[in-house]
């Protein structure tokens, strides 16, 4: 079913963007490309320090190890010349409510797009990638952190906010750990349902 | 150095409230689809 999943993703990606490429968990493109996976991983570059650093340093450290890290699995989005074209990472998490109940969810942890590769619609063709999963594994519902400057962008995809926010006050503020914006995705929505059972 | 996620923050009451209404909303609108098709599919 896994591999399934993703030459599925791979032709749909395909079709998508035009680009060849092919998702893989970080540790298996790791052993399989020893050296030179990790020369391609250090070369990865989405003009954002933190989510480079996390890419080299962490994601396949986490992977090797067995266990889930704090911050979930990576998946790698490389073409047949380890080029990286992007990555995500993902932990089951929970929301937890005012009066302490809980509900399971999907986090995204990070989602982060080369910089040669930006405003392809990689990005969203990811994030509807990380949508597959959670429908094959019961989550309805999913999670992240946004920054404020990326908050318009995880809108426009059908993320909402958990707290009312400011729309104003929000774009004035720095993309700071401080700063992030709790948002949800809800797997039954209009445009789900619509796609689901309209057909 | 990449900052360490955060752990996700408790709900306000608020936000409790409307993220349950709509949840609850749309699981209706849900079922209620997922009923029509049943009929449909038995009348065939």
């Amino acid at each position: 079913m896994y591999n399934d999943h993703f030459k599925h993703f791979e032709q749909i990606f395909e079709r998508e963007t035009g680009l060849n490429v092919k998702s893989l968990n970080i540790a298996d493109f790791y052993l399989k490309n020893k050296v030179e996976s990790m020369q391609a991983i250090s070369n990865f570059d989405c003009n954002n320090g933190s989510m480079n650093a996390y890419l080299r340093d962490v994601a396949v450290e986490d992977a090797l190890s067995i266990r889930m890290g704090d911050e979930g699995c990576s998946t790698i989005i490389v073409d047949d010349n380890n080029n990286v074209y992007g990555y995500y990472t993902i932990v089951p998490s929970m929301i937890t409510f005012s009066d302490d109940e809980k509900c399971m969810c999907l986090h995204i942890s990070r989602i982060a797009i080369s910089k040669d590769y930006q405003d392809m619609g990689l990005g969203t063709r990811l994030v509807k990638d990380i949508f597959n999963i959670a429908k094959r594994v019961g989550y309805r519902f999913i999670t992240l952190d946004s920054f404020p400057k990326k908050f318009g962008w995880y809108e426009k995809i059908g993320f909402l906010p958990f707290e009312e926010i400011n729309i104003q006050e929000l774009s004035a503020k720095s993309d700071t750990v401080s700063n992030l914006v709790y948002m949800y995705y809800d797997l039954i929505d209009q445009d789900s349902l619509t796609e689901y059972y309209n057909e | 150095m990449a900052f360490k996620k955060r752990n996700p923050p408790k709900l306000s009451e608020t936000a409790t409230n409307n993220f349950r209404k709509k949840a609850e909303e749309k699981s209706k609108i849900r079922q209620e689809k997922i009923k029509k098709i049943k009929k449909q599919n038995s009348k065939e």
